[in-house]
């Protein structure tokens, strides 16, 4: 029998029992809606993670002071970023970023917001792609005086000044010192929602503020690919001999950031997935379940089937087929939402939407296996049916 | 066409051998019309699903067309019941989900036929028994002996050699098995070979001959001259029917 026809006679199997064939399908969608929305946040999440990454500019490396295993405290200055600056030749510039411990009040007769307050230079123009939706970013002169400017962006200028408001050349308070915006940023997308609102002063600025002259991180840009890894080493090895302090520093250039970033997110992703992949189990358990019940019902009509010159392989087909058919469109359907409802949260949380075709044929091909493995045993059982005795059943 | 020699069939439960078959030799022409007839355990039912090659005997030959039964495998068996063997059971067994034209389409489909001619093959059979117009009803809409006669349709469709038909009337009324028989007697006219099991004598006497089975043995052998004419009968029927309802 050509595999047309025995599709046409598994359908026929399933058009009878709607509502039994719904339900059985129903394990199916759950599981493959399931384990398509964690492989589609997680690739959406990497991808966010890889653009913010990649915003940080190519031929770039990431510093960070940390503790060593001795309670040692790697330091970093301004000072100490100018030293690198001037004193490796392959580094073009250093981008200091200080931060608050706590969130900062932004205050205005209109409103007023909790964010985060960043330290920068306007060397971070070159580093990050900003755009501006009105005004600029602060200039050197304005860093090196430590004026009180600021560039907020968009969504908070929104809450700050109220929706179509010029913002530039406004005055706000953040934690009761007057700042004048200088510029609008267009909002940036954020990391699972969680990133507030981009606002950058100079970061001598901010020193003033936070009384202290230490800088949480720095990104350096060097002059060309070649330069990354010795730049890396130079830059570390002088801050380790200044401050006296071995293994206090982290630099990572941006691929190994995302590297790791990576490699945690797979195996998170990995976690989750395995335990949808238990609904698919579930699933399929339930598809070999309903097709016992199936063979059961229908042991007469094998016997039939067999008379009227069924070969034990077409008996075995018709409910292979059955089970793979119920699985594989339980699975396009789960497949279908789990894309939907991705996408969906993606949206929601201003992350790129990712539609992966590989995932989509991998999640048909695993369903129709689900259904192919769970359908065998029942299908086998209905093949070695004797047709004497299938024909007398009752 | 058909022969069968020193048939033995034993059922061995591993307590007790049930002998169900003895030394039963039988041989059948082409275009014989026979009647099985035994009380039942008799072995009728044995020798059937031997001679529809739904069952193995334990000794003895059976050879179909020529072709000796003994060393096929299951799949040619199941070759052979396509295309040599139609079945015609008591309870109809039409597969209650299918419509009458997609079971007289059965057996086409594992022949592997072609959509186009099977549907021609299927209405045309159905036309044969007169039921072209109910090709699209389900079983559970058609009356017993039209399922009878859509089962009928479904056996011949295969242009088989040999049609075994199990006690085709034991669940028909009288008018229906009438109809039944006489179309049995238009295929067997048409030259088809029938073997028909049934205990009802009359039945039985509408064949050429009767074969009569008692504990596992063939006992008697007789020919019926003339053998009924259903047809005929069924008019008689009508038109007591008719008298008897004008009184």
């Amino acid at each position: 029998m050509k595999f047309r026809e025995m599709l046409a006679v598994a359908l026929e199997g399933l058009r009878v029992n709607k509502l039994r064939s719904a339900l059985t399908m129903l394990g199916m969608i759950i599981g493959v809606m399931f384990v398509i929305i964690i492989v589609t946040m997680g690739q959406s999440l990497n991808k966010q993670v890889e653009q913010e990454v990649e915003g940080l500019g190519a031929n770039s490396f990431t510093l960070v002071p940390i503790a060593n295993d001795n309670g040692q405290q790697g330091k970093l200055t301004l000072d100490d970023c100018r030293l690198l600056e001037s004193s490796i030749d392959s580094i073009e510039f250093v981008v200091p970023f200080k931060y608050l411990t706590n969130t900062a009040v932004f205050e205005t007769v209109r409103n007023k917001k909790n964010n985060m307050l960043i330290g920068t230079s306007p060397d971070y123009m070159k580093v990050s792609g900003l755009g501006f939706v009105e005004g600029r970013f602060f200039n050197n002169a304005e860093n090196q005086i430590g004026r009180r400017v600021i560039v907020i962006d968009q969504n908070l200028a929104e809450e700050l000044f109220g929706k179509g408001n010029t913002a530039v050349g406004k005055t706000l308070r953040v934690n009761h010192i007057p700042f004048q915006v200088c510029g609008v940023t267009k909002p940036e997308a954020a990391v699972m929602g969680m990133q507030q609102s981009l606002t950058c002063i100079p970061v001598k600025t901010l020193m003033g503020m936070a009384d202290d002259e230490k800088v949480q991180q720095a990104v350096i840009k060097v002059k060309s690919k070649e330069h990354l890894e010795s730049a890396t080493k130079q830059s570390v090895a002088i801050l380790e001999l200044r401050h006296a302090v071995k293994e206090g520093y982290i630099a990572q250039t941006n691929e190994q950031m995302m590297e790791e970033f990576s490699s945690i997110l797979t195996v998170i992703t990995s976690v989750f997935g395995a335990l949808a992949g238990v609904a698919l189990l579930v699933g399929g358990i339930g598809i070999m379940n309903i097709m016992l019940v199936s063979v059961t019902e229908r042991t007469r009509e094998i016997g039939v089937r067999a008379a009227m010159g069924a070969r034990r392989r077409d008996i075995l087909m018709q409910f292979l087929v059955e089970a793979a058919v119920i699985s594989a469109l339980g699975g396009s359907i789960g497949m279908l939402l789990g894309i939907g409802i991705g996408a969906v949260i993606s949206l929601a949380l201003n992350m790129p939407v990712i539609v992966s075709f590989g995932t989509m044929l991998a999640a048909f091909a695993f369903s129709s296996a689900i259904g192919i493995v769970f359908g065998l045993y029942p299908a086998n059982r209905a093949a070695r049916l004797n047709p004497i005795d299938a024909l007398r059943y009752e | 066409m058909i022969t069968i020699d020193n048939l033995y069939k034993t059922y061995d439960t591993g307590i007790v051998k049930v002998e169900a078959l003895r030394e039963v030799s039988l041989t059948v022409g082409e275009g014989e019309f026979i009647a099985v007839m035994g009380p039942s355990g008799s072995g009728k039912s044995t020798l059937m699903n031997i001679l529809g090659l739904l069952d193995r005997p334990t000794d003895g030959a059976y050879l179909l067309d020529g072709v000796d039964t003994r060393n096929l495998d299951e799949d040619q068996l199941a070759g052979l019941r396509n295309q040599k063997i139609g079945f015609v059971f008591q309870n109809f067994n039409l597969l209650p989900r299918l419509n009458s034209q997609r079971n007289v389409e059965l057996p086409m489909l594992y022949a592997g036929v072609k959509n186009g001619e099977r549907q021609a093959r299927a209405l045309e059979a159905l036309e044969k028994v007169g039921l072209l117009s109910h090709r699209a009803h389900l079983p559970n809409e058609l009356s017993g002996g039209q399922k009878q006669r859509v089962a009928i349709a479904r056996a011949m469709v295969n242009r088989p050699s040999l049609l075994l038909a199990d006690e085709p009337t034991g669940n028909l009324d009288s008018r229906s098995s009438f109809e039944i028989m006489a179309l049995f007697q238009e295929l067997h006219r048409q030259g088809s070979t029938i073997i028909l099991v049934t205990h009802e004598p009359e039945i039985g006497r509408h064949a050429e001959r009767i074969v009569y089975f008692r504990d596992g043995r063939l006992v008697k052998s007789e020919n019926v001259d003339p053998p009924l004419d259903a047809r005929q009968l069924l008019d008689e029927w009508l038109e007591q029917k008719e008298d008897s309802n004008e009184v």
